[in-house]
């Protein structure tokens, strides 16, 4: 066995042969601590963006980008979406309540079922071959013909897309569609020639504002602008999003100086930014809400008695105080208040002790078990709203098991209906219920094993009529049905905040997460 | 006959009344050995009985009580001497359901990995030639393969419970039983009084069970202790980063997560686990060094 070492041979090395004194130690320890000090503050200042003219603009996003096509499985995600909106055209695009010309000018409906819209000319690719409507055909049918693709149930009412002209392109449903322009918002516009090649989504080509200039999916996209966007080039040199899933980290690096916006920012943040002087928030209303499915195909989620049970248990008002200090609205309708075709509803009271009685007289008086699902990609806020969703269930008898999953996990399994109960968070992208309302909750939806035949009548003659008043009428009555059938808890509408640095002008805030930035600045 | 069997079992007295004497020596108490086997103790106590004594749901929330600092008063009149995390939990009584937890990881890896490891530390010293080899190249793959990577793998398959945590710290672990009961064995099967049991016709299990176990035992004892602390900042590595015990278990790894939004706002949430970690593996630590000084024949 080796020679162990004792005091006696530890005493003979030669660190130890002088005593170093009291006085040599503090000496030498405030030189090393104001050395560090000296080299951090030089460092600090060197990679501060501040004052050095620099214009690329970083933001710190919460969710991670994976996939750049806009027509495939991640066409209603959001990440997705927001590149699409940078680095993409749509036909039209939606400021406010109303629809605005965007890669198409002019429109007409000569019938019923008939729609013809002139493009701009002189729009180019990030490439340099120009945008016709050849592109906008192929694009189309590329959306409405992907299985996969949530989004594609918006088109299932195309009949033929024809590019009449370079300039021109006749779109025919089978039916009215009354949702043409708020559908085409999510429509982006990309080369015909390229669409099918491999790889291309790695580094895709769009005519937006911005290019892609390199993409780590997951991680990180840098853009750069584009010098001869239709629409005036933008203001940024660039544009960099960085995956930051952590909120804390996400404030932090907003406050370093190292992005230069951020969101989304949760309530407990809140009371870190107020008085901050190095970040101004933005605010307003958003498409976006919370929401918990019952899988209705599923015992014992297939009684609707069971489900309002559920609901009453939730005490949603004490949830939005404590919780989300006051920065969601409680929601009255399926639908955030916002949108087209928003009716208000009779909200349901928190009432344990009705949901006990419920629950009993539906067969289940010593309560059930059951899982709940969500996904991690929704961060800690969406952790908290489970655990205590699970909390009040269990004081009703009812067992919930939690299941955190990994974000493409999560997904898989909603898709394949492989779960009991679903909370997460979901936006009507479109500004118009028929996106939420109309895509989930049709019987040949099939995303939430619920069938109700009358709501799917008065969904179809919704979608199939130009006659927007019509449609809010009959989106009422869906509302209704819905609210009362509850195939989900409808708890809280979020309100789009977004931290930015001062320094930042001209930033558009979006109701649905996915701003443009091709007008934002950022101060010298 | 007498003879061969006193000079093992003496070795084994004598290390008892080594660590007996220990504690009072020279006239004094021996501190550096008395106060972590208190603070030990007093985490096994804690563990085995504090979720016995102070209740506690991890599925209830109360939302109104939620971020209050340590000392505060609850909505029901009681004080959350540690504060409150952010879902209206109490702090104190979570630490205690998490120190019962790392209490559990950590003796199921010693009696898993500890026990597969030991066993085939003896037989591969004892026996040596190709199971040795065989063994111990085993044990080097073993320790070649990332133990996060093996965590998230079981984890992703099997999904987070206390069983599979000790199943996958186990599976890291063992190799380093298995060294030092190696190690030690190979010293000890060269001594003379083997050889005597060997020439007299013992079989090979009673001469590993009676003559070399014995003398293993101490060495595998500090490396257990100081394992021990290992493995129960392993599990709360694991839990802090979701592949360990599920979201209804308080783990101090997950408490510790949790509170890692709030660091500059409810600081208690992440901080009071991190202490409390902290202390128990300092002493056991120490208690290992301890342990080892007492033990070691070349430090008398």
């Amino acid at each position: 066995m080796p020679e162990r070492p004792n005091i006696d041979t530890l005493a003979s090395l030669p660190v130890f042969k002088e005593a170093v004194s009291r006085k040599q130690f503090l000496k030498l320890g405030g030189a090393g601590l104001g050395g560090m000090l000296l080299l951090g503050s030089a460092g600090c200042g060197v990679l501060s963006n501040k004052g050095s003219g620099a214009q690329s603009l970083s933001v710190a996003y919460s969710r991670p980008i994976d996939d750049l096509d806009p027509h495939g499985a991640s066409s209603a995600a959001e990440p997705t979406q927001l590149v699409g909106k940078n680095v993409y055209d749509t036909l039209v695009k939606r400021e406010g309540d109303k629809i605005q010309a965007s890669l198409a000018t002019d429109w007409e409906r000569p019938d019923e079922k008939t729609w013809v819209f002139t493009l701009r000319s002189g729009v180019k690719f990030h490439d340099g071959k120009q945008v016709t409507a050849t592109d906008a055909k192929a694009s189309l049918e590329r959306l409405a013909g992907t299985v996969e693709a949530p989004l594609a149930p918006l088109w299932e009412s195309l009949d033929s897309v024809d590019a009449t002209d370079e300039r021109t392109l006749t779109i025919k449903t089978k039916e009215p569609l009354g949702t043409m322009l708020p559908n085409l918002t999510l429509m982006f516009v990309l080369p015909a020639d390229k669409l099918e090649d491999k790889g291309f989504f790695r580094k895709p080509v769009g005519s937006g504002p911005f290019k892609v200039e390199s993409f780590v999916p997951s991680q990180r996209l840098k853009l750069t602008s584009n010098a001869d966007y239709w629409g005036g080039p933008p203001k940024l040199k660039g544009l960099e999003f960085r995956y930051i899933p952590e909120d804390s980290t996400r404030l932090t690096s907003l406050e370093n100086g190292e992005v230069q916006a951020t969101w989304t920012i949760t309530a407990d943040q809140l009371s870190q930014l107020e008085g901050n002087n190095d970040v101004v928030l933005e605010t307003t209303t958003s498409y976006t809400y919370y929401f918990n499915w019952f899988n209705c195909s599923r015992e014992p989620f297939t009684d609707p008695n069971v489900r309002r049970a559920m609901w009453h248990a939730v005490d949603v008002e004490a949830m939005a105080k404590d919780l989300f200090l006051g920065t969601v609205e409680l929601m009255k309708a399926p639908i955030s208040s916002s949108v087209f075709g928003y009716a208000p509803q009779e909200p349901y009271q928190y009432d344990p002790e009705r949901a006990r009685k419920l629950l009993a007289d539906a067969g289940h008086p010593d309560g059930f078990s059951t899982t709940l699902m969500f996904s991690e990609a929704y961060g800690a806020e969406m952790r908290r709203v489970a655990e205590t969703l699970v909390s009040y269930w269990a004081d009703i008898g009812v067992e919930v098991e939690p299941q955190e999953l990994e974000d493409a996990q999560w997904l898989e399994r909603l898709t394949a209906l492989e779960w009991d109960m679903d909370v997460q968070t979901n936006a009507t992208q479109t500004g118009d219920a028929d996106y939420s309302l109309g895509r989930l909750y049709t019987t040949e939806a099939g995303r939430l094993g619920y069938s109700n035949k009358d709501l799917d009548r008065i969904l179809y003659s919704a979608r199939t009529t130009n006659d927007q008043d019509e449609r809010a009428d009959l989106y009422a009555q869906a509302c209704n049905i819905i609210w009362n059938d509850a195939p989900g808890i409808y708890p809280f509408e979020v309100q789009a905040k977004y931290a930015l640095s001062p320094d930042i002008n001209g930033f558009e805030v979006a109701p649905t997460f996915t701003p443009t930035f091709r007008t934002v600045s950022i101060k010298a | 006959m007498t003879r061969i069997q006193s000079t093992s079992s003496t070795n084994l007295e004598a290390g008892r009344a080594k660590i007996s004497s220990s504690i009072i020596n020279e006239g004094g108490l021996r501190w550096r050995l008395l106060i972590p086997s208190v603070v030990v103790s007093l985490y096994i106590l804690a563990a085995i009985f504090g979720p016995m004594i102070v209740d506690y749901d991890p599925v209830q929330t109360r939302t109104e009580d939620r971020l209050l600092p340590p000392g505060a008063a609850l909505s029901n009149g009681e004080t959350a001497w540690l504060g409150t995390d952010q879902l209206g939990r109490d702090l104190f009584a979570q630490i205690l359901e998490g120190s019962r937890i790392s209490l559990l990881v950590a003796a199921g890896v010693l009696l898993v990995g500890g026990g597969v490891g030991v066993v085939l530390g003896l037989v591969s010293g004892y026996f040596g030639g190709v199971l040795d080899s065989a063994i111990m190249r085993v044990a080097d793959v073993q320790l070649a393969f990332p133990g996060i990577l093996l965590a998230i793998l079981i984890a992703g398959v099997l999904g987070p419970s206390v069983f599979n945590v000790i199943v996958t710290l186990a599976v890291t672990r063992w190799v380093l039983f298995a060294r030092v009961a190696r190690g030690s064995t190979l010293a000890t099967k060269e001594r003379d009084f083997v050889d005597s049991a060997m020439i007299i016709g013992a079989s090979n299990f009673r001469i590993l069970r009676k003559y070399i176990l014995p003398l293993v035992l101490a060495p595998l004892l500090v490396t257990a202790t100081v394992q021990v602390g290992l493995m129960i900042v392993a599990e709360a590595s694991l839990s802090f980063l979701g592949l360990g015990v599920p979201l209804d278990q308080p783990s101090w790894g997950s408490t510790i997560a949790n509170g890692r939004d709030y660091v500059s706002t409810a600081w208690w949430i992440a901080t009071m686990p991190g202490i409390a970690l902290a202390i128990v593996v300092v002493n056991i630590g120490l208690l290992g060094d301890e342990l080892r000084d007492i033990l070691d024949p070349n430090l008398q």
